[in-house]
C-alpha cells in the first residue's frame, strides 16, 4: 500500500513536473491534513497549543490582566515566596522578586518582550536567509560567491564576544539586540537552503521545468522552495528555542535587554545570586522559558510530521 | 577540485583580513584605549602624550590599522594593557582548558545523540523514540545558565558528587562537559532523527530491507552513513561553536579558558586580546567550515563545483 | 554508497581529534605560566584540587606555623608584577594585599576584636584603624623641616623572595621612581606624584623622598593599608631579567611567595619562611586564589567547603544573601574598611570656565547638553530659566528616593541615609539641618511639573553593579520618569568620563573622600581636569575650595578653615543637588567560613589583606 502511493508521486514528479502546481499540491495536503486531524484529533499537541495560546493572550492582554505594575515593587514585600508556601500571600501568586515586585505580572509582561523579539528576529532571518541562501544555491556564479562569503562573515564571528562588544559601544536596548539576532543568525538558514538548493537544483522535475522554460524566480519559490521548506521548518523549529535563549543568555551577560524590562532571560539572570533563598526567582521565569520553548519545538516537530509528503506515511 | 580547495582557501583568508578589520574598528569605537589606563581622578598631559606616542595613537587611524594588521599576521597582537603579557600568548595558555572542554562536551554530544538518534528514528512512534524525542525537546528548551546553575546546586551542593567549579581532576569537567554539550546534544539529536527518518523512508533502504539484508545492518551501515550528511555541517561547525559558546560556561565554571578570557577583555576593553581572540575564533571558524566543506565535496557528488 | 563511508569517517576522525585534544591538553597544563623564580616547580594542574603533600612536609617542618591551605575565591584577581605597568582595576593593591608583597610602611596588627554575634548566625569583626607604621622596611623616618623630604631608615636584612638578596635603599628608589616615572601606567602614578618628586637612595640603608607637599596622610598612603601603595621590589630582579621576565616573576618581601600563577585561573602561594617580620610569618602552609566570576558559584563553593573565604560579596551584593551564605556555611560575615557612599550624580552638569592647572578658559565640554533629552543638566550661560529648572528636577529625583526604607530593607539597617556629599551627617558638629533631603514623592512630582515635566521624561541610568540600580529606579518610576537601567560596567563608561562627554544620570563614585572626617579636602572627583571625573564641574567660585584644602591650609591648625570650607562646598551642592547622596552601606562584606580564622587590617576600599593571618581549624 504504502509503496504503491510512493511510486505514484514519484511517477507524477517526473511525468508532470514541468506543468505541476505546486499549490495545488499544497491544496491536497492541507486537504488530507484536515481529514487526517477529524479522524485522530486526539493526537493534536493539545498541551503545547494551549501553552502557546495563553502565552500569547497573555502576552497582548498583559496589562488587563495584572494588577500589579510590572516594573514598580514594594520593597517591604521583596522575596515573599509562592501562594502555596509558608509567607505566600494570594496577591502574589508567584511570589515576589528581590525588589518586591509581582513575579506572575512580571513573566506575563515578560512574554510580550520574548515574543516581539522571538518573532521578528526568526522572520527577518528566515525570510531574508532562505531567499539569499535559494538565490545563492540556484544561480551559483559570483552572486553565490558574494553571499556566501556574507554567510562566512556573520557565522564566523563569536556572536556573544561581538554581541556583548557592539552592546558595550552602543548601548543595550531591545532593538539592538533584535538587530544582532538577525544579523548573526541568518547566515545559518542560508546555508542550509544553498546546500539544499544545490542538491535540488539537479534534480530531474526541476530541470524538466528548466527546459519547460520557467523563469528563475518561479522555479525557485514553485519547485525548490517547496522542497526544501520541511528542512527549513525544523531549522527554524530549532532556531525559535536558540533566541529565546541567546536573548537570555545576553542578558545573563549584562548585555541583553535592559532592567527594569521583565525579559524572562533577565529574570533568571538578576535572580541568580539568590538561588538558595528564594529559588521562585530563578525557577519562576526559567519555566517559562521552558515551557514556550518547548512548546514551540513541540509544535514544531508535529507540523513537520503532518505537512512532509514522504515522512507522513510512516 | 584543487582550483575548488585554492579559492576556497582564498575566501578564508579575505574573511579573515574582513573580520581583522571589522574588530579593530568596534574596538577603536569604545574610544581611545588610553582611558582604560586611567583609574586615578587625576592625570597629567605629559603622562598622557607618553602613553599615546607609546602606543602609536598619533598617527592616523588607518596607519594604526596597517602597523597593527602586518603585526598581526606574524602573530604579534601586542601586549595585553591588563596585565602586559603577549596577548597570543595568553590565548594559547587558556586554549587546552577549552579544548579539553570543548572535547568533553563533543565526544558528548557525539556518544549521547548519534544512538538517541538513531533509535528513534528506527523505533519511531515508541516508547524509544518518545524518551529520545523529550530528551531532545528539554535539553533544547533550557537555557545554559541555568542548567549549569542547577547542576551545581544539586551535584555540587546537595549530593556533592563533583567540584562547584574550576579545573582539576576528572570529576571537574563532568558539569561544565553536560552544559556545554546539553543544547548541542538536541539540537543534533533533532537533526539525526529527521535525517535518518528521511533516508529510511528512502527507495534503496527500501529495497535493501526487501531483499533481506538484516535490519541492524541496514540501519547502522547504510542508512546511518547517508543519514549523516546533513548533521555533518552541523556536527563540523559544532566545534566552531563549542570555542566561542564557552563563554558562558567558563563564566560559571570557573574555567580558565579563552571564551573567559575574551569576555573578560570585551569588559576591559583590552583591545590587543580581544583582537588576537577574536582572530583566533574567527580563524577556528575558518578552518572548519573549509574543512565541512571539502568533506561536503566528497561525500556529496551531486553538488557541483564550476 | 561507496562515498558515504568517507562521512562518516571524517565524523569519527573529528571525535578522535578531540579525544586526542584532550588527551594532549593533560600535558599541556605543565607548561610554565607565570612562576615565580628559578628553579620553581610548576606542579600539575590537578594540584590544585588536591591538598599538596609536599608543602605540609614543608610545613611541619617549621612547628609553630599550622598547615594547610587556604582556598581564597575572587571574581578577579591580581594580573601583574611590576607596579609600573599596573595600569587596571586595583591591581597594585591586589599585589600587596595579596601576600607576595610589602609596601615601605606596615601598619602593626591592630588588637584582634571580639566578634559581635548579630543574631541569626551573622557576626560582625570590626578590627580598628591602627596608624602605627614602624613595622615596614622602613622602621622610621624623619621630615625636613621645611617639608621637602622625608629621610627613611630602611631595615636591615629583610630577604627578597626567590634569593634576590636583601632589601637596600636602591630597591626602595628603583621602586618607587619606576612606579612614578612618566611612562608608568601604574593606576596611582599621578596620586603619587603630586606629591613625590623621586626618591633617592642616600646610602645602603637610607632613602630620601624628595617631595613637593606633604599630605596629612601620606603615610596611610604609604602603607599597606592605603590606596597608593607601591610595594617595594628587587632592583637587582630587574636590570637582570629585563621588564618582560620581570614582570613574570615574584621578587616581593611578602610572608607568601608565589609557587604558579596561572592568568584567570588561580594563584597559588606559599609560606615565605624567611619573611622579616617573624611574628608576623604566615600561619598556613600554602594559600590558594582562585578565581570565581559567579558570586552564585563562590557561594555554593564555600558551602561545599571548597572556598575558605569568599571575597566576590565585597562588591554589589546582598546583605540579605550574605548572611543566608554566612549561616548555611556555618561561617562568619567579616566586615571592614569604610562604609561606601552610594550616590547618584547628575552627570552633564560642566560648570567651570578655567581649567585648574594652566589658569586657560576651559572648552565646553562634549558632555554640556542642556536641552529637554537631558532635563537635568542646567545652563549657567543660557537663558535664565533652564539653571532652576534643572535644579528643581534634580531635587525632584532625589526627594523620590526612600533612604530610610532602602538601608532598612537593603542594607538591614546596617547603613546610613545620607544626605550630604562631605560625609556629615544629622548631628555633626559640620550639619545644617537643610541639608536633609526630605522623603517626599508628592513634593517631587510637584518640583516635576514646575520644572516642565509634568509627565515625566525618558533617561538611561547607568547603574553599573549597584545593588540599589533596581530599587531606586522603581522609586522614580513611581513618579512618573521612565528609566532604563544600563548596568555596562565601570570599565565600559570610563571613556565618556574622561572625555567629559558623559551626560548621564549614574552611581559615581562619591565626589568627597570616602573617609569621613570632615576637614579633609572635598569634592575631587568635580574638579574640571583630565582624568576620570564625575561628570560635573563645579563653578569658577567652588572648585578653588578643594584646592585651598589639600594643597595650602595643611596641618592641624588650619583645621577649622577646611571645615569652613567644606561647609561652603555642601551649601553649594545642596542647593544644586548635583549629586544625590543616597545611603552609606556597611563596608565589605567577606564570609570566612567554618573553621576558618582570619583577621585582616582596616584598609582603604577593603581590599583583601593579610592573609598570613587565616588560620585553618579542620
Amino acid at each position: 500500500m504504502r509503496l504503491r502511493i510512493r511510486v505514484y508521486d514519484m511517477a507524477k514528479s517526473s511525468i508532470e513536473a514541468g506543468q505541476l502546481e505546486t499549490s495545488s499540491l499544497m491544496v491536497t495536503r492541507q486537504r488530507s491534513l484536515i481529514n487526517r486531524t477529524l479522524h485522530v484529533g486526539r493526537r493534536w499537541p493539545v498541551l503545547p497549543i494551549v501553552v502557546l495560546a495563553v502565552v500569547i493572550v497573555a502576552a497582548i492582554f498583559a496589562p488587563l490582566l495584572t494588577p500589579h505594575d510590572p516594573t514598580i515593587g514594594n520593597l517591604r514585600d521583596r522575596f515573599t515566596p509562592p501562594m502555596w508556601q509558608e509567607g505566600g500571600t494570594s496577591r502574589y501568586p508567584l511570589g515576589t522578586d528581590e525588589n518586591g515586585r509581582d513575579i506572575l505580572t512580571r513573566v506575563i509582561h515578560g512574554g510580550r518582550i520574548t515574543l516581539i523579539v522571538a518573532t521578528t528576529v526568526l522572520l527577518s532571518g528566515l525570510i531574508l536567509g532562505t531567499t539569499l541562501g535559494l538565490t545563492a544555491g540556484y544561480i551559483g556564479g559570483q552572486v553565490d560567491e558574494l553571499i556566501m562569503r556574507i554567510v562566512d562573515f556573520t557565522l564566523a564571528f563569536p556572536f556573544i564576544l561581538v554581541a556583548v562588544a557592539v552592546v558595550v559601544v552602543f548601548g543595550a536596548s531591545v532593538p539592538l539586540i533584535i538587530i544582532l539576532l538577525v544579523i548573526f543568525g541568518w547566515g545559518g538558514f542560508a546555508r542550509q537552503a544553498r546546500a539544499m538548493t544545490l542538491s535540488l537544483k539537479t534534480a530531474d522535475y526541476v530541470a524538466i521545468s528548466r527546459i519547460a522554460g520557467a523563469s528563475t524566480p518561479r522555479i525557485l519559490f514553485r519547485h525548490i522552495l517547496p522542497g526544501i521548506m520541511n528542512t527549513m521548518m525544523v531549522l527554524a523549529s530549532l532556531a525559535v528555542g536558540g533566541v529565546i535563549l541567546a536573548e537570555a543568555t545576553l542578558s545573563f551577560l549584562g548585555v541583553g535587554v535592559p532592567r527594569p524590562n521583565p525579559a524572562w532571560g533577565l529574570m533568571v539572570s538578576s535572580g541568580r545570586d539568590y538561588i538558595r533563598d528564594a529559588w521562585w526567582l530563578v525557577v519562576m521565569p526559567g519555566v517559562a522559558i521552558f515551557a514556550v520553548v518547548f512548546s514551540i519545538n513541540f509544535l514544531g516537530d508535529w507540523l513537520r510530521d503532518r505537512f512532509d509528503p514522504r515522512l507522513r506515511q510512516l | 577540485m584543487l582550483k575548488y580547495v585554492l579559492r576556497r582557501l582564498a575566501y578564508s583568508l579575505i574573511l579573515v583580513v574582513l573580520a581583522s578589520v571589522f574588530i579593530f574598528a568596534l574596538t577603536r569605537a569604545r574610544g581611545d584605549p588610553r582611558y582604560m589606563y586611567l583609574e586615578d581622578a587625576y592625570i597629567t598631559q605629559e603622562r598622557w602624550d607618553a602613553w599615546g606616542r607609546e602606543m602609536g595613537l598619533d598617527k592616523p587611524i588607518v596607519v594604526q590599522y596597517l602597523i597593527w594588521a602586518s603585526k598581526a599576521a606574524r602573530g604579534n597582537f601586542g601586549e595585553s594593557q591588563v596585565n602586559r603579557r603577549d596577548a597570543w600568548g595568553l590565548v594559547g595558555e587558556r586554549l587546552p582548558a577549552t579544548l579539553q572542554l570543548s572535547g568533553v562536551a563533543y565526544v558528548l554530544v557525539v556518544l549521547v545523540s548519534v544512538p538517541l538518534g538513531v533509535m528513534a528514528a528506527v523505533k519511531r512512534g515508541t516508547v524509544v523514540d518518545l524518551i529520545g524525542r523529550t530528551f531532545a525537546l528539554l535539553g533544547q528548551a533550557t537555557p545554559t545558565f541555568w542548567l549549569g546553575l542547577m547542576m551545581i546546586l544539586l551535584f555540587a551542593v546537595y549530593l556533592g558528587w563533583f567540584p562547584t567549579s574550576g579545573r582539576g581532576g576528572l570529576a571537574s569537567y563532568v558539569l561544565p562537559g553536560i552544559t556545554l554539550a546539553s543544547g548541542s546534544i538536541a539540537a543534533s539529536l533533532r537533526l539525526i532523527r529527521t535525517s535518518m527518518l528521511e533516508v529510511l523512508d528512502s527507495e534503496y533502504i527500501k529495497f535493501a530491507r526487501a531483499k533481506g539484508v538484516s535490519s541492524n545492518l541496514v540501519i547502522w551501515k547504510h542508512a546511518l552513513r547517508n543519514s549523516l550528511l546533513v548533521p555533518l555541517t552541523y556536527f563540523g561547525l559544532l566545534f566552531a561553536a563549542f570555542m566561542t559558546g564557552t563563554v558562558v560556561v567558563e563564566t560559571i565554571f570557573a574555567w580558565p579558558g579563552v571564551g573567559r578570557l575574551a569576555i573578560e577583555a570585551v569588559f576591559n576593553n583590552d583591545f590587543p586580546v580581544v583582537s588576537a581572540v577574536v582572530i583566533f575564533f574567527v580563524l577556528v571558524y575558518a578552518v572548519t567550515s573549509l574543512m565541512v566543506d571539502l568533506l561536503y565535496a566528497v561525500a556529496d557528488p551531486r553538488i557541483r563545483y564550476g | 554508497m561507496f562515498r558515504m563511508k568517507r562521512t562518516t569517517r571524517g565524523l569519527m576522525v573529528g571525535v578522535l581529534l578531540f579525544a586526542f585534544a584532550i588527551a594532549c591538553g593533560g600535558e599541556e597544563t605543565t607548561t610554565p605560566t607565570a612562576v615565580g623564580g628559578e628553579g620553581t616547580a610548576t606542579p600539575p594542574a590537578t594540584a590544585a584540587t588536591a591538598t599538596p603533600t609536599a608543602v605540609d612536609a614543608e610545613a611541619t617542618a617549621d612547628p609553630p606555623q599550622s598547615s594547610g591551605m587556604a582556598n581564597i575565591a575572587g571574581r578577579t584577581e591580581a594580573q601583574i608584577f611590576r607596579v609600573f605597568l599596573s595600569g587596571q582595576g586595583h591591581a597594585d593593591a591586589l599585589l600587596t594585599r595579596y601576600g607576595a608583597y610589602e609596601p615601605l610602611l606596615r601598619a602593626q596588627d591592630p588588637p584582634r576584636p571580639e566578634w559581635s554575634d548579630l543574631g541569626e548566625g551573622e557576626f560582625s569583626y570590626s578590627p580598628e584603624w591602627n596608624y602605627n607604621f614602624t613595622e615596614g622596611i622602613a622602621h622610621s623616618w624623619e621630615i625636613a623641616p621645611d617639608q621637602s623630604k622625608i629621610t627613611f631608615q630602611i631595615r636591615e636584612g629583610v630577604p627578597f623572595h626567590n634569593d634576590w638578596g636583601h632589601v637596600t635603599a636602591e630597591d626602595v628608589a628603583f621602586s618607587f621612581n619606576d612606579a612614578i616615572s612618566a611612562e608608568s601606567v601604574f593606576t596611582r602614578a599621578d596620586r603619587l606624584g603630586e606629591w613625590i618628586d623621586r626618591v633617592e637612595a642616600v646610602d645602603e640603608f637610607t632613602v630620601d623622598m624628595h617631595i613637593s607637599s606633604l599630605n596629612a596622610t601620606w603615610d596611610i598612603r604609604l602603607s599597606n593599608v592605603g590606596d597608593t601603595t607601591v610595594p617595594i621590589v628587587s632592583k637587582r630582579a630587574f636590570d637582570t631579567l629585563g621588564s618582560e621576565e620581570f614582570n613574570v616573576t615574584d621578587t616581593g618581601t611578602g610572608p607568601f611567595t608565589v609557587r604558579t600563577w596561572r592568568t584567570g585561573d588561580e594563584i597559588i602561594m606559599d609560606r615565605f619562611a624567611d619573611y622579616y617580620r617573624e611574628d608576623g610569618r604566615a600561619q598556613v602552609a600554602a594559600i590558594r586564589y582562585v578565581t570565581m566570576p559567579e558570586q552564585n558559584v563562590q557561594l555554593a563553593a564555600l558551602e561545599t567547603g571548597e572556598v575558605d573565604i569568599a571575597t566576590g560579596a565585597s562588591t554589589g551584593l546582598d546583605f540579605q544573601l550574605v548572611s543566608g551564605a554566612a549561616e548555611r556555611s556555618g561561617g562568619k560575615v567579616i566586615e571592614f574598611g569604610h562604609p561606601g557612599r552610594h550616590e547618584i550624580t547628575f552627570g552633564g552638569n560642566y560648570w567651570a570656565e578655567t581649567d585648574p592647572d594652566t589658569g586657560d578658559p576651559l572648552p565646553r565640554r562634549p558632555g554640556f547638553t542642556p536641552d529637554s533629552d537631558h532635563p537635568w543638566i542646567g545652563d549657567p550661560w543660557g537663558d535664565g530659566n533652564s539653571m532652576e529648572s534643572a535644579r528643581l528636577v534634580r531635587w525632584a529625583m532625589s526627594m523620590a528616593i526612600d533612604r530610610e526604607l532602602l538601608n532598612e530593607i537593603m542594607f538591614e539597617s546596617l547603613g546610613t541615609p545620607a544626605y550630604t556629599n562631605i560625609g556629615s551627617l544629622p548631628g555633626d558638629e559640620a550639619w545644617k539641618d537643610e541639608w536633609l533631603i526630605p522623603y517626599d514623592p508628592d513634593m517631587a512630582r510637584q518640583h516635576l511639573a514646575e520644572a516642565g515635566y509634568p509627565d515625566g521624561f525618558s533617561f538611561r541610568f547607568y547603574a553599573g553593579t549597584s545593588p540599589l540600580a533596581e530599587p531606586i529606579g522603581q522609586m522614580w518610576s513611581a513618579i512618573g520618569l521612565d528609566i532604563t537601567i544600563d548596568s555596562t560596567g565601570y570599565e565600559a563608561l570610563r571613556p565618556s568620563r574622561v572625555e567629559k562627554s558623559m551626560n548621564s544620570i549614574y552611581t559615581c563614585g562619591p565626589p568627597g573622600e570616602e573617609r569621613r572626617t570632615l576637614d579633609e579636602a572635598k569634592g575631587g572627583l568635580l574638579i574640571p581636569r583630565l582624568g576620570v571625573t564625575c561628570s560635573v564641574e563645579l563653578p569658577d567660585d567652588i572648585w578653588p575650595l578643594y584646592f585651598a584644602n589639600n594643597d595650602e591650609l595643611l596641618g592641624p591648625e588650619h583645621r577649622e578653615e577646611r571645615v569652613q570650607n567644606n561647609i561652603k562646598l555642601q551649601d553649594f551642592l545642596s542647593n544644586w543637588m548635583l549629586g544625590a547622596p543616597v545611603v552609606y552601606s556597611p563596608a565589605s562584606l567577606y564570609i570566612v567560613n567554618e573553621g576558618v580564622e582570619w583577621y585582616p587590617h582596616q584598609a582603604d576600599f577593603a581590599f583583601f589583606n593579610s592573609p598570613e593571618t587565616i588560620v585553618l581549624h579542620r
